[in-house]
């Protein structure tokens, strides 16, 4: 696994506009005007951000079998600050413009949010660099980190009750009530524990 | 002087030379000797090996008959006997397909498998929330609800395809059908895409509601 050296920065940011982070069939992540963000760098170019404010994200987490859909479509307004690792090119450093320095819970959530992203042994640390592939990471509820990780047509999903994967013709469902897996037409659906 | 030896049924011969004289300087005839017997050996020894290792295969084919599928493979047991085997393991066959049947779906589109557990039968822990099955029955409960349903079993539709399908109600009128049913878990719209599907409950429900009525229809003509 490679290495990758990042930093938070100092400076908070906000949105001068509505932003959208990433979107694709199966989804996407949008963030409003005035959100609030902090930059995450790397070898002095931001390749990431923290936002904090208004955002949503929208993932349609559903496997279609010949016996009928399962799973469901995730919507959830980001209202507590995620983290977003990928394309340094997106969002343009020209869509922000310096919020301020009042901002400082906003900046103390974000440390944190970044500590508990960037400790330990993660997979995104490599694969987004290697595959360009963005990485999300949402606190949840439970206070874990919901990953988002799109790269083209794959998208994979682990939030605290459903880990969702998805390429072309394949996908894999795992939720409270199912395990389903489709390969090409082919499928398997495994009833959960409930 | 030369000694030679029969060996029964593989009529083979061990020659062995016996030199008499003691004198080293006649060692090449002892040496000749030496190796016309090792050359025997060898040779037997080789086709013992060979005789060795075909009648372990024959004893490990054996075996693997016996303990295996082929067991009686040789054993022509006649007409009305095989018959009658024949007749048992249909519907043994049939048996084990029945069972099979409900845990496992085999479609056109390849293989789908359901894994149930079979349980026995015993009381839910937790009373059926009446009210729920009300609400299920109530969104099935209108013949343009079932013909969304019907549509959507062929597969994912946007609302104008559905709106094509059932011309005689309004935009508006279909809308309101696909939120009952949406909020009764029987059809699921994605997000991004806007498509309508119908979930497993859902088609579950569809195919259970559409039995009863076939039943009662069959039981009105007898």
């Amino acid at each position: 696994m490679m290495r990758i050296h990042y930093e938070l920065g100092n400076t908070v940011l906000k949105t001068n506009e509505s932003l959208n982070l990433w979107k694709s069939d199966r989804g996407s992540v949008d963030i409003g005007k005035d959100t609030l963000a902090v930059a995450i760098m790397r070898k002095g170019r931001p390749e990431g951000y923290i936002f904090g404010g208004n955002g949503k994200l929208i993932l349609d987490a559903i496997v279609e079998t010949d016996q009928g859909a399962v799973g469901r479509p995730i919507e959830q307004q980001l209202t507590e600050p995620f983290l977003m690792v990928g394309k340094p090119e997106n969002p343009e450093t020209r869509s922000f413009s310096t919020a301020g320095a009042e901002q400082k819970d906003f900046l103390t959530k974000a440390q944190d949010l970044y500590q508990e992203f960037f400790r330990g042994e993660h997979l995104h640390r490599s694969c987004h660099h290697r595959h360009e592939a963005l990485v999300f990471a949402f606190k949840n509820d439970s206070g874990k980190l919901d990953l988002l990780i799109p790269n083209g047509s794959k998208i994979v999903y682990r939030g605290s009750h459903i880990v969702f994967i998805s390429d072309e013709n394949k996908a894999i469902l795992k939720s409270p009530e199912h395990i389903v897996v489709s390969k090409h037409g082919r499928i398997i659906v495994m009833k959960g524990r409930g | 002087m030369a000694l030679e030896f029969a060996c029964g049924q593989s009529n083979t011969y061990i020659s062995l030379f016996v030199f008499h004289n003691y004198r080293i300087k006649y060692g090449h005839y002892e040496l000749e000797g030496r190796w016309k017997m090792s050359e025997n050996v060898k040779e037997e020894m080789k086709k013992l090996k060979e005789e060795m290792a075909s009648l372990k295969d024959q004893l490990k084919e054996l075996r693997h008959e016996e303990h295996g599928h082929r067991r009686g493979l040789y054993v022509d047991i006649g007409g009305p006997v095989r018959d009658y085997v024949d007749d048992v393991m249909q519907s043994v066959a049939e048996g084990v397909q029945g069972e099979l049947n409900k845990s496992i779906f085999i479609g056109p589109g390849g293989t789908r498998i359901v894994t149930r557990t079979r349980q026995p039968f015993r009381e839910p822990e937790e009373p059926v929330d009446l009210a729920q099955v009300a609400g299920v029955m109530s969104a099935l409960g209108h013949e343009h609800r079932l013909r969304i349903l019907n549509e959507l079993i062929t597969g994912g539709k946007y609302i104008n395809e559905l709106q094509e399908k059932l011309s005689e109600i309004t935009t508006s009128t279909l809308s309101s059908h696909l939120n009952v049913l949406e909020e009764a878990g029987l059809v699921v719209q994605e997000k991004m895409r806007g498509r309508y599907l119908i979930t497993m409950p859902g088609r579950t429900a569809y195919e259970m509601a559409t039995k009863i009525a076939s039943f009662i229809k069959q039981g009105e003509q007898q």
